[in-house]
């Protein structure tokens, strides 16, 4: 991933609440990841990848205009407004900004994992040049029309996702 | 909803996206996957006994050979064989990706046969929704004048997206006040102009302004659409006085 094009402050962010949630799950807490009502590509991908980074979390739905702030201290807002604890990803993609922040905390992601990132990514920017016509934007879309819902459609794509994860615990050097 | 069921033999090359087809388009309730059946066709056992069996042609995508099979306007533009005029266009990607799927939809399709046909059968559910929602679209709009500005409105029955059609009849600005949104947006064509919505004057300001839309609400953003500030008449002679003030400078700029 093109860590260069991303706002660093957006990933250094990032990078930052995973750990803080990390710590407060280890807590016992129960931590939450909020993104917009009616979501996109962006929006499934950067909270599936956020959900395997914390180890499973609570998905909250909101307005995209709305940042997540220290009101909620164990959440973490991804593909809403930029805020105190949310990340927008405007320059790229929410997805690839939590993908570079999971990769600074030694995850790595095989080429079936980078292509997806790749291609939500693409799609978000409107960079994509002729689109798949089963991209993930239109299953999302599709999957929903034929009646899944949006926290099913997120747990389906973290679930087929995860294999091509290796968590920093997992990584043999 | 037919209560038939059709089999189908594994070995028939695109059994499943087939086997999805069936369902998704309500052909049939049930479908076998069994050697008892030979390779190359599918057979059919109405609600009412009656059994029938279509032969496959080899050469062609199952999809293929099922979507030249129908005349239904809806299932062709979903596997993107028609436009929403119910011309036939050259096949677009729908029937290659599912034959030989890649990337995203190659990750996320189930392991086992019985998931991967639902699995194909819920995307084209929502293939076949999104063709009738376009179809609709395309007929809705094909009427809808398109002013002296190159303006045209969308009615509240058409969900913005549509836009495009009013753009291939010819207009360069659409408005809209769908329910869920009201705004307006720039095609290509209009920002190639160097039209910037920006720079429209009397637009409410708590709306969000982009070069090439100015809306309120949306799907990810909700928002109360009796605080929008204007009517959907208001936004159209907003508009219109706009593209009256900016439009004659901009295509002089694009003449020079």
């Amino acid at each position: 991933m093109a860590l260069a094009k991303l706002e660093a402050n957006e990933v250094g962010r990032a990078v930052s609440l995973l750990i803080d949630l990390r710590r407060q799950k280890a807590d016992g807490i129960e931590v939450e990841v909020a993104t917009h009502v009616a979501p996109d590509a962006d929006a499934i991908l950067a909270t599936a990848l956020s959900a395997i980074a914390l180890g499973g979390a609570r998905i909250v739905w909101q307005s995209s205009d709305e940042d997540v702030g220290p009101r909620h201290p164990n959440r973490m807002g991804v593909d809403v407004r930029a805020g105190p604890r949310s990340i927008k990803g405007r320059a790229s993609s929410a997805a690839e900004v939590v993908a570079c922040a999971m990769q600074r905390l030694g995850w790595q992601f095989d080429a079936t994992a980078m292509e997806v990132v790749e291609e939500v990514t693409a799609i978000d920017s409107a960079k994509g040049g002729r689109r798949a016509a089963f991209n993930l934007g239109q299953q999302v879309l599709h999957l929903r029309a034929a009646g899944w819902n949006d926290r099913e459609t997120v747990g389906y794509v973290a679930g087929k996702l995860r294999s091509h994860l290796t968590s920093p615990r997992m990584v043999v050097e | 909803m037919s209560e038939a069921i059709a089999s189908i033999n594994p070995e028939t090359d695109g059994h499943i996206e087939g086997a999805a087809w069936l369902l998704a388009t309500g052909r049939v309730k049930t479908v076998v996957i069994t050697h008892g059946i030979r390779p190359g066709c599918i057979r059919i056992v109405e609600e009412n006994g009656e059994q029938h069996e279509l032969r496959l042609n080899s050469k062609l995508p199952m999809l293929l050979n099922l979507g030249l099979r129908t005349d239904c306007l809806t299932e062709r533009v979903a596997l993107g064989m028609s436009n929403e005029a119910g011309e036939r266009i050259n096949w677009d990607t729908t029937i290659r990706e599912l034959r030989n799927p890649a990337g995203t939809l190659a990750l996320l399709l189930p392991a086992t046969t019985d998931a991967r046909i639902n699995y194909v059968a819920d995307l084209l559910r929502g293939r076949i929704q999104d063709a009738e929602e376009r179809i609709a679209a395309y007929r809705a709009t094909s009427n809808i004048p398109i002013d002296e500005f190159q303006h045209a409105h969308l009615p509240p029955s058409i969900r913005r997206h549509q836009r495009r059609f009013l753009y291939a009849r010819g207009a360069l600005v659409a408005t809209f006040a769908d329910g869920e949104a009201m705004g307006v947006h720039l095609s290509k064509r209009a920002q190639k102009l160097g039209l910037d919505c920006r720079d429209f004057n009397g637009l409410p300001e708590h709306w969000w302004a982009e070069k090439w839309t100015v809306i309120y609400g949306s799907s990810k953003a909700p928002r109360p659409y009796d605080e929008a500030g204007i009517t959907a008449d208001e936004l159209q002679a907003i508009v219109r006085d706009n593209l009256a003030r900016l439009l004659p400078q901009n295509q002089e700029a694009e003449e020079e």
